[in-house]
């Protein structure tokens, strides 16, 4: 899977979504759409939300999941959460 | 391997780390037992005549100057802090330690450093044979190097515990370390 770029590789700057099209129809939309915050997040960070929904937000099963200890699942949510406060901020 | 030897605290579960800790203490309190040695402080360590207890209690009262001064230094970094997690870092970081008393065997350096006594160094190493100096120099430079590894595992015990980051984090955790040290010294010489 293609990884979506967030920011621009010329000024590093966030990138929006201009333009999106039906891939049945050919129907294309244009416009300015702002990215949501979660697809903002680095792949590895967007990988580590989605476990972490799939484990009910367990962090003990998480770890076991990940061969890692328990704090440093927890170390790395709460890097995220930093993380996506500043992109809210931003 | 690299995680193993520095950075265990990431990897492994409380259980297996603190099974690991509790009998490695244990362990560490015979051997010192066994080779005359004990650990006076965080780190200091001597070449004397003990009992199994005072030795145990020795380890004991280490481990809980470490948990307690590092636990607080924890706690003013992220407030989220597990207390098994600090104490598991005080269990696993001392382990390198247990290895020393294995250079005392047949009392080699407890005879070394009386025979050093509190004399000049400089000048009795010239009167010294070399069967006396190399056990002396080869603790020294292993001892240096346990001490090494040993702080960088405290540290990455900390720095898991506490998700600590930055030189704030690193000046805290070396005061609480000082103290930790002191207060171990103090404790032992007067209840052990």
């Amino acid at each position: 899977m293609k990884k979506l770029p967030v920011n621009c590789p010329s000024c590093e700057s966030p990138l929006v979504a201009s333009q999106l099209s039906c891939s049945e129809c050919e129907t294309v939309i244009s416009g300015s759409y702002s990215l949501p915050v979660l697809l903002q997040l680095s792949k590895e960070d967007q990988d580590f939300i989605f476990e972490f929904i799939l484990t009910s937000g367990s962090l003990k099963k998480m770890a076991a999941k990940m061969a890692k200890s328990y704090p440093t699942v927890r170390n790395k949510l709460d890097d995220i959460l930093e993380k996506i406060n500043a992109l809210k901020t931003n | 391997m690299k995680t193993l030897l520095f950075k265990p605290f990431e990897k492994y579960s409380e259980q297996k780390l603190l099974i690991t800790g509790v009998i490695a203490t244990l362990i560490g309190a015979l051997v010192a037992y066994v080779l005359n040695c004990r650990f006076v402080g965080v780190f200091q360590m001597i070449f004397d005549d003990n009992t199994i207890i005072q030795s145990l209690i020795d380890n004991i009262i280490i481990i809980c100057c470490l948990t307690i001064f590092l636990f607080i230094a924890a706690k003013l970094i992220y407030k989220k802090t597990r207390l098994i997690d600090i104490i598991l870092t005080a269990l696993i970081s001392f382990i390198p330690f247990y290895i020393l008393p294995f250079f005392n065997i047949n009392d080699t350096l407890m005879k070394s450093t009386k025979e050093l006594g509190g004399r000049f160094f400089p000048d009795v190493v010239t009167q010294m044979s070399l069967e006396t100096l190399l056990p002396l120099v080869g603790f020294s430079i292993f001892g240096l190097f346990v001490l090494i590894w040993c702080i960088a595992l405290l540290y990455n015990g900390f720095k898991t515990a506490a998700n600590a980051k930055g030189i704030k984090a690193m000046v805290i955790f070396g005061v609480a370390l000082i103290l930790a040290d002191i207060a171990s010294r103090y404790l032992i010489f007067y209840l052990n």
